[in-house]
């Protein structure tokens, strides 16, 4: 557990080290502000669901800048061999790096706490919704830097690695499309239920229903097992 | 310490290690040597266990790799041939976390530490960022994240690559200070650096192993001829068809004009002295016959001096002349 522990601040520590995490924290709450400002002119009831509803379609686009380097900068640059003749397991590098980008979408969050806290301040809204949101964006933010986890370690290069992550995470996207569209349709419905996007909007609603949190769970593992894997099998190529 | 048992692998229809057998003693330093391709590193993963054989099995430390796999790493060293590094970090971060990876204890962290930046000649070098450090630091920062948990095991892939003359001096000083508790293998192009380190080698070409030995009684015995210097004050005409037909010299030839290949630089030669220079047989020795030869018909003998094939030739015959079946499956 100490191991995870030591690679995970080690990955949170290396996004510091260069412009990316100032730059995405940067953007991230420049369009948090935007979307906050927004709502709060609109002449309905204030809601946070739309402005939170919208990050996670930024944070599609994040996830591959804060995945990518995750596997692939290690086997390009060859220190995946000094990871690896060390006394480390597949699964401790894999949580290890799991938890670094995930403590890093976690900050991503945390700055944005502000806006519901000047929400409750000068006005009275739903916190249920809120703290719904919160949930949700944590796991789709688990299960995005699952995925761009797993990508990374299939190849030497980032660019791959996180065209790879932005093109699967769009395809899920484009899977609620249909059920969307199309709501009384059996068909569509089942295509979406295998869609990141069409788990998260009850929690936005303040409703975290038991089956989400599995879904999401599910999803994280499935593609953490994927990584060991992958990762494992330069012992037999 | 190391006992490696037919080691194989295979990617995918090429044999990249075939049937590997050795042992490395406690204190020993094993030269590994072998052209690029010949599956040094392959082997050394497999010593390290980031890849397995596709048969064989190695013991490091009394720990099989395939059975006991992370016991193995803890008790070895590695450093391969890119050293790996993190850019971004200084070199005491880079060591303190890879010591913290390999479980040196906390307390006995900051004196590791200290050892590993000693041991690479790094300590006003510490702070560093590595991405800074020129190609030569950076591998003594390679070699001081390979020792940093004191391994009883150390696997060293190119040490010296990249290091100016005296910190290749330092670096074999340092390999040799450490055979006293450790048991080394050492993967080198530079063969001087074999020479003066390793107390045996190990050749292999091909994922095979075509020598085995100290590196002086390979000296002693490997190769296909050995040379005779012959100096001479009066030959005749013809000296260097009488000297060719004595029995295991197979070839004889007057080096006048070339006084470097007679022994350094022509000094202390005079104008009358003249040199042949005979290939003989490995098992044969001529120098009697030579001598007697060379007394008879008058030439006035002035010197007679055996040489030894050196490292790099036996490196270079047993490497490019086919010496074993190199058939891949």
């Amino acid at each position: 557990m100490a191991k995870i522990g030591l690679i995970a601040w080690k990955e949170l520590k290396t996004y510091f080290t260069s412009w990316i995490a100032y730059v995405l924290i940067t953007g991230w709450l420049f369009i948090a502000g935007l979307l906050f400002l927004l709502v709060l002119q609109r002449p309905q009831e204030f809601q946070v669901s739309p402005i939170y509803n919208i990050l996670v379609t930024i944070m599609l686009f994040i996830a591959p800048l804060v995945t990518m380097r995750l596997v692939a900068e290690e086997r390009s640059s060859g220190s995946l061999e000094m990871l690896f003749t060390s006394p480390l397991t597949e699964w401790q590098v894999t949580l290890g790096k799991f938890f670094g980008a995930w403590a890093f979408i976690g900050i991503l969050l945390l700055v944005t706490l502000h806006l519901p806290f000047f929400a409750t301040h000068y006005g009275s809204i739903d916190t249920g919704p809120v703290w719904g949101s919160y949930i949700a964006l944590l796991c789709v933010g688990a299960a995005f830097m699952s995925f761009g986890l797993f990508c990374s370690s299939l190849t030497e290069s980032q660019v791959v690695a996180g065209f790879l992550t932005f093109g699967g995470l769009m395809i899920s996207w484009m899977l609620n499309w249909p059920a969307q569209e199309m709501p009384t349709s059996d068909v569509a419905g089942f295509i979406g239920h295998w869609s990141v996007f069409s788990h998260f909007q009850d929690m936005m609603r303040g409703a975290v229903d038991t089956k989400d949190l599995i879904f999401f769970l599910s999803f994280t593992v499935l593609f953490l097992f994927a990584t060991v894997r992958v990762l494992e099998s330069r012992k037999w190529r | 310490m190391i006992e490696v048992e037919h080691l194989s692998k295979v990617y995918g229809a090429a044999l990249a290690v075939r049937d590997l057998s050795f042992r490395v003693g406690k204190g020993e330093i094993l030269g590994f040597l072998g052209p690029n391709g010949a599956g040094k590193t392959t082997t050394m993963r497999i010593l390290t266990c980031f890849m397995a054989p596709t048969a064989g099995t190695a013991r490091i430390a009394g720990h099989d790799i395939l059975e006991n796999s992370l016991e193995v790493r803890r008790n070895i060293g590695y450093l391969p041939e890119n050293v790996p590094l993190y850019p971004e970090m200084t070199v005491r971060d880079y060591l303190g976390y890879v010591a913290a990876l390999r479980s040196v204890p906390q307390n006995k962290r900051a004196e590791r530490l200290e050892a590993a930046l000693d041991a690479g000649k790094l300590e006003d070098r510490a702070d560093t960022i590595i991405r800074k450090l020129s190609k030569g630091y950076r591998q003594r920062v390679g070699i001081a994240q390979a020792v940093i948990h004191d391994p009883p095991v150390l696997i060293l892939d190119e040490p010296s690559a990249g290091l100016d003359p005296r910190q290749r001096v330092e670096t074999r000083q340092f390999i040799r200070s450490l055979s006293k508790d450790h048991t080394i293998i050492l993967s080198t192009h530079i063969l001087p650096d074999v020479q003066e380190t390793c107390s045996r080698v190990v050749i292999i070409n091909k994922g095979a192993i075509v020598a085995e030995d100290t590196p002086e009684h390979l000296g002693a015995t490997r190769g296909r001829s050995t040379r005779l210097t012959l100096a001479v004050r009066r030959p005749a005409g013809d000296a260097a068809q009488k000297l060719q037909k004595i029995k295991g010299v197979t070839a004889a030839q007057r080096q006048d004009g070339d006084k470097s290949a007679a022994g350094g630089n022509g000094n202390g030669r005079d104008a009358n002295e003249h040199t042949f220079l005979l290939n003989v047989t490995p098992d044969a020795d001529v120098r009697e016959e030579v001598a007697r030869l060379t007394v008879n018909e008058g030439w006035g003998l002035l010197e007679l001096h055996r040489e030894r094939n050196s490292l790099e030739d036996i490196f270079l015959e047993l490497t490019t002349s086919g010496a074993v079946d190199t058939e891949e499956t």
